[in-house]
């Protein structure tokens, strides 16, 4: 699911009329499908710069607006290879959008893109935060056992600050990494998104008990 | 015949009741009319019935009338059965008067439901056929011309096999079917026919069978579906069961009675219903059941009792309206509105739980049960491409993966992904010289591959042969706008397209569906002749109209004695056509008049050709 590097880079400009392109899978000009190579960079796709900020209403625009112009519904009385085609092309918009609207999976892409470890070759989490997940969760198993709502809520604040305090560092390490990856970013990107897991299954846990 | 002129119908093919609908420009309509031409209320029983005396097989309303009479062929609910192995059904069986048994020469580790009539066995698919085939057959006459494409709709929970079987049912009904759409789905679009703004949608569909709820968010002309939650077994169905269950033990200690014969049972079932209907109006129903000699049960069963009966199933699509909006990552009170679809919402403890959930009224304007008709209809006129102010896109309800080393379920595409769905997976040999690889694909939200359900075996052949670990298989997964799985492989060493065999776990292979058709049509051989009148008739006004352009622009360049023959012979063309039903004579007939007006074609296009040069 990685797009390599390498991967060509798709034209800016339409290929039957030559006019500019929002992106390179449509041409609004002259309505005409452009498929592009499976591994198409996902900013790419909707035309965007490859960077970690982006606005999530500006991408919802562009995916809605995208789909209405290569869905196979709109093609479906065309023949079995222009249906094919735009199924493939659907497809493709589709996990594009899902990866780049959640800032997990945006920053995930982002720092392989980079060349980044993936959570299978380097586990580690940031240094102590481990320690302090699992005292954490000790703390939150004792008061669930006592139904201590009290406690319970107070620890559900401190859950979700944790969470907020991961999410800010893990964009400024994954703007920097868009930017101009340094091996030092990617390895401690890779840790906070580790660990950024283990504080959503805190978040879980937290939402299952209460 | 020009297939972009080819109408599409939208068919609702419900375990209870289906319906067929189809939209032009105005609008989507439900046709009411029975494939006789009278008029009735559109509504098709979900029933076959096979007489046993004579073979002849009735459906929908007439099916229902022989129930009682002949229970054990009279097939109702096929759609519980659609998709699902013998091991899948077998605790239901016994609400089931007919019988239902594991279908003979499958493959290894295939399970296949079937039904046992008059010593044949048929699939749930084929039984399926019979009912679209009268939809089609009411269509054909309502549209006055034949009907090859088809959109059905299917609950929004079902997964591939069941999916892959219903469009299986289209095909053996000569049927191809352009799109499955889900039921919730086409609920909203039927909707959003009159909708004004963009809004937050919930659809809570509590069918005869099965259970929907969506989560829906319009943008403008965009239909886009959010998240989808549900359970295919879960329906009005299990409400009377409960009445029945309630019935069966009452009478069983009170008179030490066991009454399950299948005539009883089929006896009860509408009872059952008719009780459950009544219950939605007022605050009790009597009930009564001569036994036979002299014994009678005698009970009132009120709105109360019932509520109790029925709470737990309740509570269980409740939990999946809140697992729907968790997963659409939304809170009650961001839906601007929940639209009610299915008989079943008629019942006024499925309103009430659901208006507490969102905390306002739900929305009923359009006919609960007709309302996934028309929105397939709507769904069709989008295909077709007279609707262009309109589109669809839907998520895939169950996530999809493959059975991993040490059984393990490893996810590729995760469920509520918007389809189509792609992902892609890299397999290699563990023996020398290996040139297949079995994968076992899965769906599911469970841990464990055997918690999960099999779509099937997938084996890639034709790998070239290599030291083991050395092959690099491309495999990519599919999911399409139907929310059926396509999969493609590709060895990258060699770049050879590896070939995918698929032995569904519980469906039907392409070979054995094939069968069917051709099996169908010797079945349905008056339906054949029919449709081939109806596409003869249709040609022979075509044909003719074409001929009279001709000879009014071109007419005076031929000789007049061929003029006149022409002209007589679509006098007669027409008369035969109007007046014969000898379906091969009208062919031959009109195969004659395409030979004689070849001239007269080729002086036209020779005419046309001129003036567009000198024009």
């Amino acid at each position: 699911m990685t797009g390599s590097m390498e991967a060509a880079t798709p034209p800016t400009k339409c290929t039957h009329c030559h006019q500019p392109m929002r992106s390179p899978v449509f041409c609004q000009n002259c309505r005409v499908i452009n498929p592009v190579p499976p591994d198409t960079d996902y900013f790419t796709i909707f035309g965007l710069p490859r960077r970690y900020q982006l606005d999530e209403k500006e991408l919802h625009k562009r995916f809605l607006n995208l789909t209405r112009d290569v869905h196979p519904d709109r093609f479906a009385t065309s023949a079995p290879e222009t249906i094919n085609v735009t199924m493939r092309l659907a497809a493709q918009v589709n996990e594009a959008h899902e990866v780049l609207k959640d800032p997990v999976l945006r920053a995930e892409y982002l720092l392989q893109q980079a060349g980044g470890k993936r959570p299978s070759e380097e586990k580690g989490a940031p240094g102590g935060m481990l320690a302090e997940v699992m005292e954490l969760r000790e703390q939150i198993e004792e008061a669930v056992s006592r139904d201590d709502r009290t406690a319970l809520e107070e620890l559900r604040r401190r859950v979700n600050d944790m969470h907020a305090e991961v999410q800010e560092t893990v964009a400024s390490l994954a703007e920097a990494v868009a930017d101009q990856p340094e091996a030092e970013d990617l390895q401690e990107l890779r840790a906070y998104l580790n660990g950024i897991k283990y504080v959503r299954n805190l978040q879980d846990l937290l939402s299952d008990k209460v | 015949m020009n297939r972009e002129n080819d109408p599409i119908i939208g068919i609702d093919l419900g375990t209870t009741n289906s319906l067929v609908a189809v939209a032009n420009e105005a609008g989507p309509v439900i046709i009411r009319r029975t494939p006789d031409g009278a008029e009735d209320s559109g509504v098709v029983p979900s029933f076959a019935a096979f007489d046993p005396a004579t073979g002849r097989i009735t459906i929908g309303a007439e099916a229902r009338a022989h129930a009682v009479e002949n229970p054990l062929t009279t097939v109702f609910s096929i759609k519980r059965l659609m998709g699902k192995g013998f091991a899948d059904v077998e605790h239901e069986l016994r609400f089931l008067p007919y019988r239902v048994v594991r279908r003979a020469a499958n493959g290894e580790g295939r399970d296949v439901a079937a039904i046992q009539i008059n010593g044949r066995q048929y699939t749930p698919p084929e039984i399926s056929a019979m009912i679209l085939r009268d939809l089609r057959a009411r269509a054909e006459v309502h549209l006055g011309r034949s009907v090859r494409r088809a959109v059905i709709t299917v609950p929004a929970y079902f997964d591939d096999a069941q999916r892959q079987a219903t469009r299986d049912a289209g095909r053996i009904a000569g049927l191809e079917v352009l799109r499955i759409v889900n039921e919730p789905t086409a609920a909203a679009l039927a909707y959003g026919l009159d909708r004004s703004e963009n809004a937050t949608l919930a659809v809570y569909d509590l069918g005869g069978g099965t259970f929907d709820v969506s989560i829906l968010g319009c943008h403008d002309d965009v239909l886009e579906v959010l998240s989808t939650h549900g359970d295919t077994h879960l329906g009005g169905d299990d409400f009377d069961r409960c009445i029945i269950q309630l019935v069966q033990n009452e009478v069983g200690r009170q008179f030490g009675l066991s009454i399950d014969s299948p005539a009883i049972k089929q006896q009860l079932r509408s009872f059952a219903e008719n009780v459950k209907i009544r219950l939605s109006e007022l605050g009790s129903a009597p009930i009564e059941i001569d036994l036979g000699q002299g014994r009678v049960y005698r009970r009132t069963l009120t709105r109360d009792e019932f509520e109790k009966m029925i709470a737990p199933l309740v509570e269980r699509t409740v939990d999946s309206f809140h697992q729907a909006l968790a997963d659409a990552s939304l809170r009650p009170r961001d839906i601007d509105q929940v639209v009610m679809v299915g008989g079943s919402t008629r019942i006024p403890l499925v309103r009430r739980r659901v208006a507490e959930v969102v905390g306002r009224e739900p929305y009923t304007a359009l006919n609960p049960e007709e309302v996934v008709a028309l929105g397939a209809a709507v769904q069709a006129s989008i295909l077709a491409g007279v609707n262009r102010d309109m589109l669809l896109m839907d998520v895939t309800p169950l996530s999809l993966g493959i059975e991993t080393l040490g059984g393990a379920m490893g996810k590729l595409i995760m469920r509520n992904a918007r389809i189509p769905a792609r992902a892609t997976e890299m397999f290699t040999t563990f023996v020398d010289g290996q040139t297949n690889i079995k994968i076992n694909v899965l769906q599911g939200e469970r841990e464990l591959a055997k918690d999960c359900r099999s779509l099937g075996v997938f084996e890639l052949k034709g790998i070239p042969p290599m030291p083991a670990g050395l092959p690099k298989v491309h495999v990519s997964f599919l999911i399409d706008q139907n929310g059926i799985l396509n999969v493609t492989a590709r060895e990258e060493r060699s770049g050879k397209q590896a070939s995918v065999q698929i032995l569904p776990s519980h469906g039907l292979t392409a070979e054995e569906v094939r069968r069917m058709e051709e099996e169908s049509y010797t079945f349905a051989r008056e339906d054949m002749t029919a449709h081939r009148l109806i596409d003869l008739r249709n040609q022979v006004a075509f044909d003719t109209h074409k001929a009279e352009q001709a000879l009014a622009k071109v007419g005076d360049l031929l000789e007049p004695d061929e003029r006149r023959r022409i002209e007589d012979s679509i006098r007669q063309l027409r008369r035969l056509a109007e007046e014969s039903d000898d379906a091969e004579r009208i062919f031959q007939d009109l195969d004659r008049f395409g030979k004689m007006t070849v001239h007269l074609a080729e002086v036209a296009i020779t005419a046309g050709l001129k003036e567009s040069r000198t024009g």
